[in-house]
């Protein structure tokens, strides 16, 4: 005899036996073309995908030379021990091309009524390379086996130099940046740095003076004065915007007596700041 | 910006001490003495700078009557970089401890 139970037991157990069976037929039968339908391709794995973080403990554990030198330890940039290259900037200049040029000479100008041009980083954009380093703020630098971190105080703009053997990142897998893609290594008593893979918007090497996608810098760091300076000698190349290479080395003191503290730029701090507020800023 | 060749001098009553970073700022109102009030800016230095040369988060408040010496913006506005205050008790701070920033 049929219960009630028995009789919805059996009505649902044929609903799911036709959903499946429907489901079974959907995979077994056909494509119109008479071919089964391919499945999507498994996406080639990158090799950089393979490559290991700076901070993974088989990458730090990995036996390396030892260093000629720990930049660790804070670097203060000083105008006094600049004034031979340009202090903020990077003289002597290299030949621009004309439209380079056009906006250095529109940036001179307005310097000269007292007033900024396209002063990106005062609005609050990342200075980036090199910019980063030169300003009146400490770099907190750490060094470790596999990379070495600078953190401008300014903005807390960061910048990692890859020193464990690895290539440049495929731009197809990692983005431009400000800061840009850094790798390292020794030479003698050097640090060669190589970066490229820059991000150009709202990026200048100094008023007036913009970077294209095509901006590439290799620099050469030394510390000299028993470790108490860090010298770095910046060779720029950017064949949008001038020619040749741009040659240009710049000095900091450690000065490990103090921490760098938390300094964001601020839309509404900005307003109360004469030298940066948007009326002192010509577009 | 600011012209380094020169120095500007106001005193007022402070409307903001923001002692923040990266650059501690003051907002002073100054009195002409055909009575039109000005509010001025001046920028300073991180507030490490400031406290290596003394300075503490309460070292001035809105309401206090202030003198404020600085080096003026080149474009002629109201503002100018801080090189030093005197306080109304007499105390002169320093904008900054010695560093550059």
């Amino acid at each position: 005899m049929t219960t009630k139970h028995t009789l919805s037991f059996n009505i649902a157990f044929l609903r799911d036996l036709t959903i499946c069976s429907v489901l079974a037929l959907a995979v077994v039968v056909p494509t119109a073309s008479g071919q089964a339908a391919p499945s999507a391709p498994k996406p080639k794995k990158a090799a950089e995908l393979d490559q290991p973080g700076a901070l993974s403990k088989e990458n730090l554990a990995k036996p390396r030379p030892k260093p000629p030198f720990d930049l660790t330890g804070n670097w203060m940039y000083s105008p006094q021990m600049n004034r031979d290259n340009g202090v903020f900037g990077y003289t002597p200049l290299p030949k621009l091309k004309p439209a380079a040029q056009a906006l250095y000479d529109a940036g001179q100008r307005a310097a000269k009524e007292g007033k900024a041009f396209h002063n990106d980083e005062g609005a609050c954009w990342p200075a980036g390379m090199p910019e980063m380093m030169t300003r009146v703020w400490p770099n907190q630098t750490i060094q470790l086996p596999t990379m070495i971190v600078m953190t401008q105080m300014l903005k807390h703009e960061i910048r990692w130099i890859y020193i464990d053997g690895r290539p440049h990142a495929d731009p197809e897998i990692k983005p431009p940046s400000y800061s840009g893609d850094s790798i390292g290594h020794w030479e003698g008593d050097t640090l060669i740095i190589e970066s490229t893979n820059f991000e150009p918007s709202h990026h200048w090497v100094q008023t007036g003076i913009p970077i294209s996608n095509q901006f590439k810098i290799i620099e050469r760091i030394k510390l000299k004065d028993d470790g108490k300076t860090m010298e770095d000698t910046f060779i720029m190349t950017d064949p949008v915007n001038w020619d040749g290479e741009w040659v240009n080395t710049k000095r900091w003191y450690r000065y490990d007596n103090s921490d760098i503290e938390e300094a964001y730029c601020l839309p509404d701090l900005n307003t109360r700041l004469p030298a940066t507020d948007a009326a002192s800023n010509i577009r | 910006m600011f012209d380094r060749d020169k120095e500007v001098t106001v005193t007022g009553v402070i409307k903001e001490f923001a002692f923040t970073n990266p650059h501690v700022s003051i907002q002073i109102m100054v009195t002409a003495q055909n009575g039109a009030t000005t509010d001025w800016s001046f920028e300073a230095a991180s507030t490490r700078g400031m406290v290596n040369a003394g300075w503490r988060k309460s070292s001035i408040k809105p309401g206090d009557t202030v003198t404020l010496v600085g080096r003026p913006l080149k474009d002629g506005r109201p503002g100018a970089q801080l090189v030093r205050a005197i306080l109304s008790d007499g105390t002169v701070l320093a904008s900054s401890g010695g560093e550059n920033y």
